[in-house]
């Protein structure tokens, strides 16, 4: 229930055996390897780049996590979402020696999707392509020659394009008045007199191959003697020979593109119908993939171990409970120096926590904030009571309370999960039984189904009554209760902030610093009991010298730090301004009581909104659709507030009395693996 | 019909429809954000989705008001005299979570909009986007718990 004493390990060991101690170490998993600083060695032992390996190693893992991502897309591997919170699968010695022998032939597989992948892609590529070329070839599909068709000796002819949209009659037209003024023009030049109605329009044979928008496709054939003017005049029209001209009819080339598209088309399907054939090498992707990782983490770990020539030094922390048998199996398999010792003050000590079932699960919301300090004492164990306290109090209903404990055994107990999954299925759990707690205690239950189901389809006459009172009915108690929960939650934030100073050996600071607080709140609160309850005793009036006693305490001692007599009389003077502190801290539990309210009155309002349409069979129909929807929808967004306003509760005015974080986590040298685990033999 | 229970009521929708409408925009502006990240990497959208709902609770919090406010002045079951005073108090009621609600919605999602670029980057740290914005929601359950609290003891003024 604490933090975990650490001891600094030491191990000089041959550079012969290294790999072998490395793997032990990664096996074992309780060392956290630290990069040993050179100053006060020898220019005989150095650190070695491990960055060259660790990059190789990366780009392995990402093909072979893409050949694993190929695979299960086409060999259409599902999985369901359960599979998530699984744990790893445990592999014996025998089988992880076995497996890791296969590994090259396993790579390979990778690559041989990873070839594919990017054959699917050129040929990607090259559809794109041939579909440019089609769409550039088809509005010449029904021209029957080649496009580089010249016609005849007496009959040339020409294939091309006019930029813009017309039929044959505009076309003829259009040709008429430009071959008219380029006559005209003509006989200008030549000083000729020009008279348009000698000139006699040649005749011609145009064909409109096809007409798209901003785009006429013509062939043309003419006498060669007015091929030239006529052509010329086409140009002066825009005309264009196509760019890509065929050798054959372009119905030839079209049936060869699309071929090609077919082509492609198909060996894009053959290869991945070929990538999902593999997908019993998925087994021994996911260990690669494992075993990728696990190489990448050891020389991630080698980058900060100091190399001599003959030997290496490994420098690391390690929970002190560990040490000692690892030291001894260390000694007894391999040749090798290890010396353990405690901690120096000006190491940064990494932090673990070791706590129970019912604290370990909120370890990850402290992680979240700050590891705690050398300085700080673990705030697991208290913490943890009042999160699920608050949590409970916020989502307030048995019946979702219920549903969370319902998922989550199920989850901890059919699926099996580890890590991280395993303490927040834990954490769910413990929220859960506090809401059904909470939810029975406010008679809240999926809102007031019961007695909606009641009214809505028998006489009215059952209701689930709270055990305690309706918040919905009494809001000022419910805010009450609620701001002295948060008050209980602030002193025992106190009293870990006393405890610490005490622990730490400042015991006088600790009963000035938290001591004089209590005194000053236990007189307030003689002060407040006589307004609610009728006593006879004087309460009031004792209250009032006990606050005063406790706020003069404060004004004479928490200076004490200032050098000079008006900075500790200043000081002191201010340390009463806190008072706003602890009365806005406490003002910020009332979010206990907002919430709680929310989740009941919006689950009130959809039982409502499900028992007033039609009547019989038909209203049972919408309830339980109205039910499902909106239940699931509340459920949701009040969970989500109880788990932040929770977490807000906790970091703000919790740590905020007594925690400094700061410190580091302890992350030890091991197996991070994702699908697979050692079995350890014992 | 009394004025009473118009003005009674005018309130009632005021803190429904304001809110609703900050918690709309605020989710929409966190759900545009959230969108290009979810394009880059899919397995963010748990985490961008608690960021995209925080500014929705402040609709929650308008509509819990309304809904006891139309209990109060027997509007859902029960029969209704509001006297226009009462009535007038109810409407006076209902601005802190209206106003208080709707504003504190939208700024909530500047905050949660600035939590998608930290999930972008660095996902690990999600949570604390998300405390902060709860830092700003904080206010609006202050106005909440006013108005819910006013609502409630009005009736006992005997006005």
């Amino acid at each position: 229930m604490a933090i975990v004493p650490m001891k600094h390990i030491e191990i000089i060991a041959m550079q012969s055996d290294a790999k072998k101690v490395v793997d032990f170490l990664q096996r074992i998993g309780t060392v956290d390897v630290t990069e040993r600083f050179k100053d006060d060695e020898d220019e005989s032992v150095a650190l070695i780049s491990t960055q060259t390996s660790i990059a190789q190693f990366d780009k392995s893992l990402q093909t072979v996590k893409r050949a694993i991502e190929l695979i299960e897309q086409y060999g259409n591997v599902k999985h369901s979402l359960l599979e998530g919170f699984m744990g790893r699968k445990e592999l014996s010695a025998e089988e992880f020696a076995a497996r890791t022998d296969c590994v090259e032939k396993t790579m390979r597989v990778a690559y041989e999707i990873e070839a594919l992948d990017r054959k699917i892609a050129s040929e990607k590529t090259v559809r794109i392509h041939t579909e440019n070329r089609l769409d550039q070839i088809l509005p010449w599909e029904n021209l029957d020659v080649p496009m580089q068709f010249q016609g005849t000796a007496k009959a040339p002819c020409a294939v091309g394009q006019l930029p813009f949209t017309c039929d044959e009659a505009a076309l003829k037209k259009l040709f008429d008045e430009k071959y008219v003024a380029y006559m005209a023009s003509n006989a200008a030049t030549r000083g000729e007199d020009f008279s348009p109605e000698n000139i006699s329009i040649p005749d011609f044979y145009v064909e409109i191959i096809s007409v798209a928008r901003e785009q006429t496709c013509l062939f043309i054939m003419a006498h060669k003697a007015f091929f030239d003017d006529i052509m010329y005049v086409f140009r002066n029209l825009g005309f264009v020979a196509p760019s890509d001209p065929t050798k054959h009819p372009p119905a030839y080339r079209i049936a060869k593109l699309r071929a090609r598209i077919e082509e492609s088309a198909q060996t894009i399907l053959d290869c991945r119908d070929k990538m999902g054939t593999f997908s019993e090498e998925l087994d021994n992707l996911y260990f690669l993939s494992d075993y990728m990782l696990m190489r990448k983490d050891k020389y991630e770990m080698l980058g900060q171990v100091l190399f001599s020539q003959k030997t290496f030094i490994l420098d690391g922390f390690i929970a002190e409970s560990d040490c000692e048998p690892l030291c001894k199996e260390l000694e007894e398999n391999f040749t090798l120096y290890v010396e353990c010792r405690d901690p120096r003050d000006d190491e940064e000590v990494p932090i673990k926590f070791k706590n129970n079932a019912f604290a370990a699960p909120v370890e990850d919301i402290v992680e979240g904030y700050s590891a705690p300090s050398k300085n700080d004492l673990d705030p697991n164990p208290v913490m943890s009571f009042f999160y699920y306290l608050f949590f409970g109090m916020m989502l307030s209903d048995a019946g979702y309370g219920l549903l969370m404990i319902i998922g989550t055994l199920f989850i901890l107990l059919k699926l099996k999960p580890e890590g991280a999954t395993k303490q927040n299925m834990r954490k769910f759990l413990y929220c859960g039984i506090s809401s059904t707690f909470w939810g029975f205690l406010f008679g809240s239950f999926f809102g007031n189904v019961v007695q909606a189901i009641s009214t809505g389809f028998f006489d009215g006459s059952v209701s689930l009554k709270p055990i305690w009172f309706d918040p919905a009915q009494n809001p000022m108690f419910m805010l009450g209760v609620s701001l002295v929960l948060g008050f209980i939650h602030l002193m025992a934030g106190l009293a870990l902030k006393f405890v610490n100073m005490w622990k730490h050996g400042d015991r006088i600071g600790a009963c000035f610093d938290v001591g004089f607080w209590w005194v000053g709140f236990a007189g307030l609160i003689l002060v407040i009991i006589p307004m609610l309850v009728k006593t006879s005793l004087p309460l009031a009036e004792i209250g009032k010298y006990v606050a005063i006693a406790g706020a003069l305490g404060l004004v004479c001692t928490q200076g004490r730090k200032s050098p000079t007599i008006i900075g500790k009389i200043i000081g002191g003077l201010g340390s009463l301004y806190n008072v706003t502190g602890y009365f806005s801290d406490i003002l910020s539990y009332s979010r206990l009581m907002a919430l709680g309210l929310v989740t009941g009155i919006v689950g009130m309002v959809a039982n409502t909104i499900g028992t007033i349409f039609l009547s019989g069979i038909g209203r049972l129909i919408i309830f339980i659709i109205v039910f499902v929807v909106l239940h699931t929808v509340n459920m949701g967004i009040s969970a989500l507030g109880a788990y932040v306003h929770g977490n807000r509760l906790e970091y703000v005015e919790f740590f905020g009395k007594f925690y400094e974080g700061g410190g580091t986590m302890f992350h030890p040298f091991k197996m991070n693996t994702k699908h697979y685990k050692y079995k350890e033999d014992k | 019909m009394s004025w009473g229970i118009l003005l009674a009521l005018i309130g009632g929708a005021l803190s429904v429809t304001l809110t609703c409408v900050g918690s709309a925009k605020g989710v929409d502006m966190t759900a545009e954000a959230a969108a290009p990240v979810i394009i880059d990497d899919p397995s963010k959208f748990s985490k961008l989705m608690i960021l995209m709902l925080l500014p929705g609770s402040q609709g929650l919090y308008g509509l819990v008001v309304t809904i006891l406010l139309l209990t109060q002045i027997g509007v859902l079951g029960g029969s209704s005299a509001v006297s226009f005073t009462a009535g007038f108090l109810y409407f006076l009621a209902c601005l802190p979570i209206a106003i208080g609600g709707m504003v504190s919605a939208l700024l909530q999602a500047r905050v949660t909009v600035a939590g998608v670029n930290i999930v972008s980057k660095k996902d690990s740290e999600s949570g604390k986007a998300v405390l902060s914005a709860a830092f700003v929601e904080f206010y609006a359950l202050l106005c909440f718990i006013t108005s819910l609290l006013t609502v409630m003891n009005i009736s006992q003024l005997g006005l």
